[in-house]
């Protein structure tokens, strides 16, 4: 079974994301609300997580900033990073496009597709 | 001796006084080029700090563009964030994931999912056309097939469509090395689905909506075609602004943002095209059991090849008749006051007008009449201003007798100055009014120039075209 890690600060887009993956993929969640604690999920979370879906707008550390410090630890660096943001503008998206990530997913998602979205960006052929 | 002293002391005086002008002469001629020099360095001081100004306004503005950017930004992402919650929350219940839902709470979940849907399709064309509408949208330009993206176009609409019980067909009449044009892919995508679903919502259940694309080597064209009630001519216009919808209850009842034609407009107006809107030829037309059928609507979309990316062209007024006119009259002046006398003027003696304010204008429309399976009638002339923003009569006129397609359509040149100023030009014209005209006089040589062409044309397709004029 696949374990995910969602890093959002909206407690109502982490339930909805969770459940829509539970619900529709069978996968096993873990949730934190912000960056810092993000990257302790990551590290504490045995086995590591599969992927990690994570908001771009966070209060303290952003979504971009919490993907460099990931890299810079051995440990998380080789889990992919999906970006789930509501930061849809041209030049959000050529932001993204320079950061490394796996991926980026827009918000508002399509809770009965969010599963399939997040297979197809990182060629999982669950 | 003393005259000689005398002599000797007058030279002498002389020259210590020409001495003393060449002085004064030289002094004056110094300060002169000081005062020059300070003036000079006046000016630079000046344009010195007029570059200065204008570094720092061109500063302000981008820092207002960034401003305005950011803000948009903000906004976009504030709304669409709640707009996340409710939209997984009402999609997992309706979804029936979570457990069975009575089927009245499902209506309700319906009713909420459809309008958060339709919550979030305005939020996304807003900050489109205010992004496109600000310039800030640049266009991507790269070489595109308009047959390719009219196949992606029509199979991205197919669910739609089958759900909706219409048949959709795509005809392409261009030459095979014809179809190449620079445009933004994504964009006029946008466009033809766009117009697609709007002819699909439009359109009676088991109908047709067809997608036909045309080119030859001056311009393209597509068409999507429908069978749909049809929008009173009067709105043939009004429909391309914002929020306007040929019915108010339209947007709650077709799920349309009121936004998608104004959007289309942007994008074909930062590409140098037109669209505009008209009713189908067939109008008022009985099929075989003798029952009205629908008229329906064709979208038309056209883009020059010489028209230059953010060119906007204005769209024009079509004024179709009732009545079967003696033949189809362009009229082009960027006057709309002498528009309106010219096209009153012809409608009373039973032409039909179209009116258009550019040269390029002309060019396009032209060229579409040349295409092969032109929908709309043929133009019997084209009556041309001289003086023209943009393309110039004179320009208009050549382009038109270069190009094989269009050389055989009469010219009739409307000017204030008289052909023996330019007699080069009346040999490729075919008939010339001076300004200020009188009626009698506009309306005997458009006769004149009309019926000595019919004795000449050679294009049999264009023999054909004006035969079967109907509007």
């Amino acid at each position: 079974m696949r374990r995910i890690l969602i890093i959002d600060d909206e407690e109502d887009i982490r339930e909805v994301a969770a459940l829509s993956l539970e619900a529709t993929a069978g996968w096993e969640i873990v949730t934190a609300s912000n960056g810092a604690d993000g990257i302790l999920a990551a590290g504490n979370s045995k086995p590591v997580p599969d992927a990690i879906l994570m908001d771009v707008m966070m209060p303290e550390m952003d979504g971009p900033t919490t993907f460099r410090l990931m890299q810079q630890n051995p440990e998380l660096a080789g889990i992919p990073v999906l970006l789930l943001t509501a930061k849809v503008q041209g030049v959000d998206q050529r932001r993204f496009a320079g950061l490394g990530v796996s991926g980026v997913l827009f918000k508002p998602f399509n809770p009965l597709t969010l599963a399939d979205q997040i297979c197809e960006k990182l060629g999982w052929k669950d | 001796m003393s005259f000689s002293l005398t002599l000797f002391s007058g030279l002498f005086l002389t020259c210590i006084c020409l001495l003393g002008v060449l002085a004064l002469r030289l002094g004056r001629k110094v300060r002169q080029q000081e005062r020059d020099l300070g003036g000079l360095s006046q000016t630079l001081e000046r344009s010195r700090e007029h570059a200065e100004e204008q570094k720092h306004r061109l500063a302000e503005r981008s820092d207002l563009d960034r401003a305005k950017d950011e803000f948009i930004s903000t906004v976009s992402h504030e709304l669409r964030t709640p707009l996340t919650s409710i939209r997984g929350a009402l999609g997992l219940l309706s979804s029936g994931l979570l457990g069975d839902v009575d089927a009245r709470a499902h209506n309700l979940l319906r009713i909420a999912s459809t309008n958060t849907e339709r919550l979030i399709r305005l939020i996304n064309d807003i900050l489109d056309l205010e992004r496109m509408e600000s310039g800030r949208s640049p266009v991507n330009l790269r070489r595109c097939s308009l047959v390719d993206l009219s196949r992606e176009a029509v199979e991205m609409m197919s669910a739609l469509a089958e759900a909706a019980q219409i048949r959709m067909e795509l005809n392409s009449y261009a030459a095979h090395d014809s179809i190449y044009f620079d445009a933004d892919p994504d964009r006029i995508l946008q466009v033809l689905t766009n117009l697609l679903s709007n002819a699909i919502k439009f359109s009676p259940e088991g109908s047709t909506v067809s997608l036909e694309i045309d080119a030859n080597s001056d311009a393209l064209s597509l068409k999507v075609i429908d069978r749909g009630r049809g929008i009173p001519v009067d709105k043939l216009e009004s429909i391309f602004d914002r929020f306007q919808q040929v019915e108010s209850t339209d947007s709650s009842k077709k799920g349309g943002t009121g936004l998608g034609l104004a959007i289309c407009r942007s994008i074909i107006q930062q590409h140098g095209g037109l669209i505009w809107a008209r009713p189908n030829q067939s109008w008022g037309q009985s099929d075989h059991n003798g029952a009205q059928t629908n008229p329906g609507t064709t979208f038309c979309v056209q883009f020059c090849r010489s028209a230059r990316i953010g060119d906007t062209a204005f769209p024009r007024e079509i004024v179709p008749l009732a009545e079967r006119g003696e033949g189809l009259i362009l009229v082009c002046d960027d006057d709309p006051g002498i528009r309106t006398v010219v096209r009153e003027q012809l409608r009373r003696h039973g032409y039909d007008v179209i009116e258009v304010s550019s040269g390029e204008e002309v060019i396009a429309l032209a060229n579409e009449q040349t295409m092969r399976n032109a929908p709309s009638p043929a133009i019997s002339a084209i009556l041309l201003d001289q003086y023209l923003p943009g393309l110039n009569g004179w320009e208009t006129l050549r382009q038109l007798k270069s190009s094989v397609t269009t050389a055989a359509i009469p010219v009739v040149i409307l000017s204030v100055s008289s052909p023996s100023e330019r007699p080069l030009l009346v040999g490729e014209a075919q008939g010339w009014v001076q300004k200020p005209y009188n009626e009698s006089l506009l309306l005997a040589e458009l006769g004149r120039v009309l019926k000595s062409n019919a004795g000449t044309v050679k294009d049999p397709q264009h023999n054909l075209r004006t035969s079967r004029l109907t509007v």
